[in-house]
């Protein structure tokens, strides 16, 4: 059985603009183990995905569909049973990790904080914690316990993030663009190291970063404009892409010429009829136009939402 | 504690309260010496239609009058800090002494109320923003906005009118110190000056409280707890609370000290004997000597309210400890 | 709302049926001559009242203009300008700013009596202080922000860009303080001439109270006396604080922390 699925979910925010549909019909599954990277530009609704998984959206956020966890819908759980859930089963590593820790207390009382939660006692608490800081690459974990997080640096809050969401050993960790902000030796660093600790655990890595997608994962999707446009193999993507976009998106790689995609998304409150991607499109024909594409099944587990694979 | 914070940093704070002192008390200076006429005209006035003319003189000479401009501002400004903040033309009395003794008086009101709505304040405001979007947050809010619109008078009036007129509950004030008041009796004419006290500087702070509430509630470590199971309360007391009273403190210290200089129409109208009421006659009276020293310590009150609030941030909030240190 | 104000503004001009003379015998009680009674004079407080609106609204806005004007220029050209004007400016506030201001506006008032009106400016002006730091606050972020840049780039003048592009931008803040400041000197002009400090011959609201208070109309429990004043007032304070809060809302967020500054006990 997948570990968590989830089916045609939809979330919306009402504004004063309008209704934002910052998730659009996404459908999902992720196995024990599995690791998959989900990948779009910034308001494309990839975050407000894991947000919602974890239903920790704001109370005027709209969801639809379904969302399973070993078969329980996480939609309709009660807070209670969703408190018991967070953190011990499904972790998330926020965005921004200086602004994810509490400045106000040292890193060492909110990790016993959570190592409490988690149900540790007093003691074991204090004595797992060096050994959970050393396991996301600290050497010196007294020194790092007694800072507070406007002393750490960016590299080492996202350590620190890390090791707060691996005090439960949770069976999924869902990564909100844990390389974001990051130079490139704390980047590499940041990748071989959320491989290390998900050896044994599910990951759902958020990024816009498709490098560091195919580095870690075994499976990506990619979302545009709030919903899925293609999700397969990582082989399978990168050396046959086949909707536009992902195209786009490659090209636009340093490493095959860095070309980027014209145009911008559209505002989430009036998108466009037809594919929703059409006006950037260099491909588009007529019906992109006026139809808007349903996600195709391409075979080997490649899907695609794009006409051009009718 | 105190001393890891550094030095220099109390030192920096410390002086810029003694600048606005130092400039209050030129002020006062310049304003005693532009009086009309001369120093004390309207004293010696009086004096001077009776008097000789060199009893003035020596009067003059006595009070330091006959020394030149600069001579005159540091005789000013070493008498006051030795506590020499000259007589009330009123009372006869040195100003200082005076002072002294109604400020206890207003302290007796002060000082409760203003842990009072420092309280209800911050408890509302927190809850309020806690909640924020529940039918309670719309109550409070509105409610308290109608309240803060108020002047403080008319709630005075509006408490007398319904607590002593109509229901003969409590005292119309005018409550006199004699020795040996019982504690019931202070009581009943001090309760209602302190809720009206009260109730005029809790919005402000409701406020405040409200919104810093709402601004920590969207930070990423909110989330960040909620995401790891959490329970709301903690979340609340460990997280949300701590962070969300720091960028209140300052405001909440300065709104207590500025309780006093709003006294003044509390104490009128309540003839409570305290400083407002003091000011009230010296107003009635000119007497301007008495109303420059009201006015020196309102701004000592308000200096010392400002480094409370710079001493407390360090002891709370890390980040100031560290820019300190660095410093 | 501000239907509100536009009534006791037109009421001052059309409605008056009997000026501040006596015009009965004293302590009448309400009845269809004088519709709120009348004082221990025999004056019409129901006139007195709507007369007292003019003053009260003077002094409310003419405080408000005086301090929101001159805070916003010395606002803007500080956070503009930058440097060392910059830093004197702002040195200056700061120390200015730990002056409690009703206190010496009492002092003052010994030397500006019976000018109510002189009064108001002084309050203003100690006023626009705290509004020249708010719109520093919000300068300094509009400086960084592009198109002030690119303004620059494209050599226009210093002058220019402060009129042109800072002013408007920072013209909504300016002037929901402006709302919120005639609020405040409202209620403390109603406050210092409660207090005995307003001239004799203008009717205000503050006189009123301030003649009940010293004709110990409290203890008489004479309301048609003091309750229309304070009602008058407190309608139209929370009315203009209605107002200013609504409009706050499309306001930059930085204006919250610094409210505060107008609630200070009246």
């Amino acid at each position: 059985m997948e570990l968590i699925e989830i089916k045609s979910l939809k979330v919306t925010f009402p504004t004063e603009a309008g209704l934002v549909r910052s998730v659009d019909c996404v459908d999902l599954q992720l196995g024990a183990r599995e690791k998959l990277g989900l990948i779009g530009e910034t308001g494309s609704g990839k975050s407000v995905l894991a947000h919602a998984t974890l239903r920790l959206l704001q109370p005027d956020a709209l969801c639809e569909g379904e969302i399973l966890y070993q078969g329980r819908n996480l939609l309709d759980c009660t807070p209670t049973e969703l408190r018991r859930l967070r953190g011990r089963e499904l972790a998330l590593i926020p965005q921004n990790p200086s602004r994810a820790l509490n400045p106000l207390q040292t890193v060492g009382k909110q990790l016993f904080e959570t190592l409490r939660q988690a149900g540790y006692s007093k003691k074991e608490a204090v004595a797992k914690m060096p050994e959970l800081l050393r396991s996301v690459g600290a050497i010196d974990p007294d020194s790092w316990a007694k800072a507070y997080p406007h002393e750490c640096s960016g590299g080492m809050c996202e350590r620190i993030v890390i090791a707060l969401s691996l005090a439960f050993s949770p069976s999924l960790l869902l990564a909100d663009e844990p390389t974001k902000g990051l130079d490139s030796l704390n980047r590499a660093r940041i990748i071989t190291l959320l491989g290390e600790v998900t050896e044994n655990r599910a990951l759902l890595f958020i990024t816009h970063d498709l490098e560091a997608a195919a580095l870690l994962c075994t499976r990506l999707a990619l979302m545009y404009a709030g919903e899925l446009v293609e999700l397969g193999d990582k082989a399978a993507v990168f050396e046959n892409p086949l909707h536009p976009y992902t195209r786009g998106l490659l090209f636009a790689l340093p490493a095959r010429g860095m070309q980027p995609i014209p145009g911008r998304s559209p505002p989430l409150t009036a998108l466009p009829d037809g594919c929703r991607f059409h006006s950037r499109c260099p491909e588009a024909i007529a019906r992109c136009r006026s139809q808007h594409p349903p996600l195709f099944d391409t075979g080997n587990g490649h899907f695609c939402r794009c006409w051009l694979y009718v | 504690m105190v001393l890891e914070i550094g030095n220099r940093y109390i030192l920096r704070r410390f002086f810029s309260g003694l600048l606005a002192f130092l400039l209050s008390i030129t002020l006062t200076f310049f304003l005693l010496r532009s009086l009309p006429g001369d120093y004390m005209t309207d004293l010696l006035l009086e004096i001077g239609r009776y008097a000789p003319p060199e009893l003035v003189a020596s009067f003059k000479h006595e009070v330091g009058l006959d020394l030149p401009l600069p001579e005159q501002y540091l005789l000013y400004l070493t008498g006051i800090l030795k506590g020499n903040w000259g007589h009330s033309f009123e009372y006869g009395l040195p100003v200082f002494s005076l002072i002294r003794e109604k400020l206890y008086w207003t302290l007796v009101l002060l000082l409760p109320s203003s842990l009072l709505s420092a309280g209800l304040g911050m408890g509302f405001g927190a809850y309020s923003g806690w909640k924020n979007g529940s039918k309670t947050d719309a109550f409070l809010l509105h409610s308290l906005v109608f309240v803060g619109a108020v002047p403080s008078y008319c709630w005075g009036f509006a408490g007398l009118f319904i607590f002593s007129f109509r229901l003969g509950l409590l005292p119309f004030g005018g409550y006199v110190s004699l020795p040996g008041t019982e504690p019931a009796g202070l009581f009943r004419h001090a309760l209602l000056p302190v809720l009206t006290l009260t109730l005029c500087s809790v919005p402000g702070i409701y406020y405040l409280m409200r919104n810093s509430m709402l601004d920590t509630l969207g930070e990423d470590y909110i989330l960040a707890a909620r995401a790891r199971g959490f329970s709301e309360s903690r979340i609340l007391f460990q997280h949300a609370l701590p962070n969300s009273i720091l960028p209140v403190l300052t405001m909440t210290s300065l709104h207590c000290a500025h309780m006093l200089a709003g006294s003044v129409f509390i104490e009128t109208i309540f003839a409570w004997p305290g400083l407002g009421l003091l000011t009230y006659s010296a107003l009635e009276t000119h007497d301007l000597p008495l109303l420059q020293g009201i006015f020196l310590v309102d701004t000592l009150l308000i200096i010392i309210a400002n480094l409370t609030a710079d001493l407390l941030y360090p002891l709370i909030d890390p980040r100031i400890r560290s820019r300190i240190r660095g410093e | 709302m501000l239907l509100y104000l536009l009534v006791a503004l037109l009421a001052s001009w059309l409605a008056p049926y009997d000026p501040l003379e006596i015009s009965g015998s004293p302590c009448e009680s309400p009845g269809p001559d004088h519709l709120f009674g009348t004082n221990d004079f025999g004056q019409d407080l129901f006139s007195m009242l709507l007369l007292g609106s003019r003053a009260t609204l003077l002094f409310g806005f003419l405080g408000a203009c005086i301090s929101a004007g001159l805070g916003t220029g010395l606002g803007v050209f500080s956070g503009f300008l930058g440097g060392r004007t910059d830093r004197v400016i702002s040195g200056t506030l700061d120390v200015l700013m730990t002056i409690p201001q009703l206190p010496l506006l009492l002092v003052l008032s010994i030397y500006l009596r019976p000018g109510l009106y002189l009064l108001c400016g002084v309050m203003g002006l100690l006023g626009s202080l705290t509004q020249a730091r708010i719109i520093r606050a919000k300068v300094l972020s509009l400086s960084t922000e592009n198109f002030v840049y690119a303004a620059k780039g494209l050599g226009l003048s210093d002058f220019h860009i402060m009129f042109r592009y800072i002013l408007p931008s920072v013209f909504p803040l300016t002037f929901v303080k402006f709302l919120f400041g005639a609020q405040h000197y409202m209620l403390l002009g109603v406050g210092l001439s409660f207090l005995g400090l307003g001239d004799p011959e203008i009717v205000d609201w503050g006189q009123m109270l301030h003649q009940v208070y010293s004709g110990g109309g409290f203890a008489l429990g004479l309301w048609n006396w003091f309750l229309p004043p304070c009602f008058a007032m407190v309608g139209l304070s929370f009315s203009l604080s209605l107002l200013g809060y609504s409009l706050e809302p499309w306001l930059s967020p930085q204006l919250r922390h610094e409210k505060q500054a107008f609630f200070e006990c009246d």
